[in-house]
């Protein structure tokens, strides 16, 4: 196991992480102004 | 030759390890987005314990004429304030249930609060406008201090909100109609409700380009016919005053507390100007509270979101207090 998760390979799926939850809520987010109005990448980003 | 296929298993392995967690962790972004209320806004729970709800109450002949009655438990004071909530769904849809929360919230406070229904514009009632709708709120006044009486709850004093199509409803009760209230009105919340009706501030729906079309939608709206050579006339503005909430707020009109968002497509942010407007020239007690980054559900600013529900319940403290 600690062969295979070496530090490259946690770094690489700590970044997958962090893109899966911003591009998740992000995703809400672009479908509720497209339902609702409203900025799309203005002001408070996420 | 072994070796290099053992290699090529754990790549494998870790890339769909990578692929795993990426769905994983953007449909838990999602959901949290989704389900997440913020702590400040979830104040209580509902039980029977913190009082009663009445509901399809009739006030008049109509069959949308009904309204819900939420009673708080504590039958014992002299007095009592009203506070009415209209329900959205832009004068065409919507129902006095669909703000139960709300409803709930306010009586769990110590008002009688009630959830008014009027007879949306649809197939069949093509005569329905906004105009005949406000004047069907303006009816059920009476009736809803007049059951709540019955109930055992003496009404002396009242506020009057809503969202959206019942921000509009409940702007034109308290500016308009508020002196013929059998009880006073004391204060107006609202959010996102359309309270002026010029073509060139309805440009997100096209009409500032289409005069033909303004006249069309506005004419609806009115309940009364108007015609594109009318803009900009005295006529006009004769024509539209009975339903533009903002054209009735005088010195004496009640504090206000108004929510909305810059990116509204739906009601048309460039509407607004003109409330705030009336409020700042005849120095009525308001608060207007901008989200900048939100549309028509007030959805990107929660913190201005919530400073919006802590001034309402400041001003129900201040103009409507329970004790």
């Amino acid at each position: 196991m600690t062969n295979f998760l070496t530090m490259k390979r946690n770094i690489i799926l700590a970044i997958v992480i962090i893109a899966g939850l911003i591009l998740g809520r992000l995703a809400v987010r672009m479908f509720i102004n497209l339902m609702v109005g409203g900025s799309l990448f203005g002001g408070n980003f996420l | 030759m072994r070796k290099e296929k053992k290699k090529g298993n754990k790549v494998g392995m870790f890339i769909l390890l990578c692929v795993g967690a990426f769905i994983v962790s953007f449909a838990g972004a999602a959901i949290f987005k989704v389900t997440y209320t913020s702590p400040e806004l979830k104040k209580y729970d509902w039980t029977d314990e913190m009082g009663t709800v009445y509901t399809d109450i009739a006030y008049g002949d109509g069959e949308a004429n009904k309204f819900d009655l939420y009673v708080p438990a504590d039958r014992t004071k002299e007095t009592y304030g009203l506070v009415v909530y209209l329900h959205a769904g832009g004068f065409t849809t919507g129902d006095k249930s669909d703000d139960a929360s709300m409803l709930q919230w306010l009586a769990s406070k110590g008002y009688v609060a009630a959830g008014i229904n009027y007879t949306l514009r649809d197939k069949e009632h093509p005569e329905a406008s906004v105009y005949s709708q406000s004047m069907e709120i303006k009816s059920s006044i009476p009736a809803v201090v007049e059951e709540a009486g019955k109930l055992g709850y003496n009404l002396d004093s009242m506020a009057i909100s809503g969202g959206s199509a019942g921000g509009t409803l409940a702007m034109l009760y308290a500016y308009r109609d508020a002196e013929e209230s059998p009880i006073p009105v004391k204060m107006l919340f609202e959010a996102v409700g359309p309270s002026s009706f010029y073509p060139e501030d309805w440009s997100v729906y096209g009409l500032d380009q289409n005069p033909e079309a303004a006249a069309g939608l506005f004419s609806i709206m009115a309940g009364t016919k108007i015609t594109p050579d009318m803009f900009g006339t005295e006529a006009y503005e004769e024509a539209i005053k009975p339903i533009s909430a903002y054209k009735w707020v005088n010195g004496n009109s009640v504090p206000t507390v108004a929510a909305y968002g810059v990116y509204d497509k739906v009601c048309p942010f460039d509407t607004v100007k003109h409330l705030i407007n009336a409020l700042e020239e005849n120095n009525v007690t308001h608060e207007y509270i901008e989200l900048p980054h939100s549309g028509h559900a007030l959805q990107n600013d929660d913190a201005l979101y919530v400073k919006y529900m802590q001034t309402v319940e400041k001003y129900l403290d201040t103009y409507i207090p329970t004790n």
